[in-house]
């Protein structure tokens, strides 16, 4: 059964004009999603929905089997489909990394040795070995959007929401966040929904939605869609440089196939030097 | 406005358990008249730099030079006054300072400030929004109405309607989507370019943005700045890059790794498409350039 399951959900923050607009989708268990479109597109809006943030003005969703309409699971629905925002100050609370990954577990009434355990096992899984005493505050963006990850992974989620999780962040914090998620993804099977405007970011999901004023106005694998240049330029996206530079290529007349990151197109053109 | 920093140090909480040396004796210089990038780790001392140079910050030790200002530990608050109304700043998330009833009040708000009489003032604010490419209907908005990125171009009319002559920006693109950072960088650009003293020095971990606009790329490591190249020079060095940690822009990368990769010797410094497009061109062509 999908993870999550959005079902002709509009959402408007006014009561008249809706930012959200009549959209449709499913998760998988263990898939990687990328929400795309640029600041304003309804990305964001649509992320907050999945988890009952925000309610839909029309249409349902489900995630991990609750309708986030029904107050009586939707605490249930947030400890299995948790949520990484995009600036990283805003979400840590404890005076204490190790704290503060144990602050949601604590909320759950997780047993004490089994919170102890269970806090131990994200220190390890999130890479943060030796900083468990380390004051939130003091850690590199990076480091605290994995904290962040460490605090949701702790509660054994079934579904990851990253709402630009990594836009803030520097280049060394972005690949850091990107290969927590990958492996939670892929050895985990966690279902992954990354909400970015970045398309090297997104060639990595196994499908990429792309927002649009509201509408959802595609849903495929990302190499399908990187062979629609007009339909992402009109969503304000911006090509990866190697798809771009494989495009202009075959308007030269060479077949460089159709890469998706940097390396396949650099082992590609080694073919012809 | 030409500005130095001559062996500065700055420390946060001198002296206490906490002490924390931001900056450790560091001399650097920015020339008049250009666009002025600093890169460099989370903790370099990029933001201390930065508030020094608008005198919100003094040196604990050294000499900080701006304009005809000189700042020193000794120097009174008052002395460096009339220098915040020539630097102006923007601050990361500069929407968070956002906070007048209009768009159009909250612009007017810095002129006002610095003296100028209510009609010179919408006057600087109106110019400065149209510049922004905030349109005219939203002036008499809640800036809280406004999107994110309307936010961000109101917060930076806020500091170009003062009319300065120095723009210290930090991290000004961060969290925008690819358009809205291009038509920011585009904007300070031009801003910098129409009058022959205006200087920019911007903090950024964008290298593309970085090796697009900037003349110079000042790198920043543990407190003190350790090399100032043009981007041509910086990002083309591959080996000072790797030891320093720090991005390629993409279009280098891109053409680092195919020179690695096939052994041909090829001009890796370009920084935008279509010149990054010609040299893979000439690659496949045949046609070797000399590096």
């Amino acid at each position: 059964m999908s993870r999550v399951i959005v079902e002709n959900v509009s959402f408007s923050y006014d009561g008249e004009t809706d930012v959200v607009k009549n959209v449709s989708f499913t998760a998988a268990a263990g898939e990687w999603l990328a929400v795309t479109g640029h600041n304003g597109s309804g990305k964001s809006t649509l992320a907050r929905c999945l988890n009952g943030l925000l309610l839909p003005r029309n249409g349902t969703v489900t995630t991990c089997g609750f309708i986030t309409t029904d107050p009586e699971t939707i605490m249930t629905l947030r400890r299995r489909a948790g949520m990484v925002f995009q600036q990283p100050d805003n979400q840590l609370v404890a005076p204490t990394v190790a704290d503060d990954i144990a602050f949601g577990l604590e909320n759950a009434g997780v047993p004490y040795d089994e919170m102890k355990e269970r806090v131990e096992a994200a220190v390890k899984r999130l890479g943060l070995s030796g900083l468990e005493d380390r004051e939130p505050h003091r850690l590199s963006g990076g480091q605290k959007q994995r904290v962040a990850l460490a605090g949701i992974t702790a509660l054994k989620p079934d579904v990851i929401i990253l709402d630009e999780a990594s836009s803030m962040l520097d280049p060394a914090g972005r690949s850091d966040v990107r290969d927590v998620v990958r492996r939670l993804c892929r050895e985990d099977g966690i279902t992954v929904i990354m909400i970015t405007h970045d398309l090297e970011e997104a060639a990595e999901a196994d499908r990429m939605l792309v927002m649009r004023e509201g509408q959802l106005t595609a849903d495929a694998p990302p190499a399908e869609l990187f062979k629609k240049p007009d339909l992402l330029k009109e969503a304000g996206l911006v090509l990866p440089l190697a798809v771009l530079m494989a495009e202009r290529l075959r308007l030269e007349g060479f077949d460089p196939g159709s890469p998706t990151s940097e390396e396949e197109l650099v082992r590609a053109l080694c073919n012809y030097v | 406005m030409q500005l130095r920093v001559e062996n500065v140090s700055y420390a946060y909480m001198p002296g206490g358990p906490f002490e924390a040396k931001a900056l450790q004796g560091t001399s650097v210089s920015f020339a008049s008249g250009a666009f002025h990038a600093c890169v460099g780790h989370t903790g370099s001392g990029k933001s201390t730099l930065l508030q020094l140079l608008n005198g919100l910050l003094r040196p604990q030790e050294g000499t900080v030079y701006v304009g005809d200002w000189t700042i020193t530990p000794e120097t009174k608050q008052k002395h460096i006054a009339g220098l915040r109304r020539k630097a102006g700043v923007v601050f990361q998330f500069p929407e968070a300072q956002l906070f007048d009833e209009t768009v159009i009040d909250d612009v007017m708000y810095g002129p006002k400030n610095l003296g100028f009489k209510n009609d010179e003032a919408r006057r600087l604010a109106e110019e400065a929004l149209a510049r922004t490419g905030i349109s005219t209907e939203l002036f008499t908005r809640s800036p809280f109405d406004l999107s994110g990125g309307q936010m961000r171009r109101a917060a930076i009319a806020g500091v170009l309607a003062m009319e300065p002559e120095l723009l210290l920006l930090d991290e000004p693109t961060a969290g925008l989507d690819p358009a809205g950072r291009e038509s920011m960088m585009e904007l300070f650009r031009s801003w910098q370019q129409e009058q022959p003293e205006r200087t920019i020095v911007m903090i950024s971990h964008d290298m593309n943005a970085v090796a697009r606009y900037a003349d110079t790329v000042t790198v920043m490591e543990d407190g003190k700045a350790i090399a100032q190249k043009a981007p041509h020079e910086l990002f083309t060095d591959a080996e000072l890059l790797e030891r320093h940690q720090l991005e390629m822009p993409d279009t280098v990368r891109l053409l680092y790794r195919l020179r690695e990769a096939s052994g041909v010797n090829m001009d890796i410094s370009a920084f935008d498409e279509k010149e990054t497009f010609s040299r893979i061109l000439a690659l496949l062509k045949g046609g070797v350039q000399d590096a």
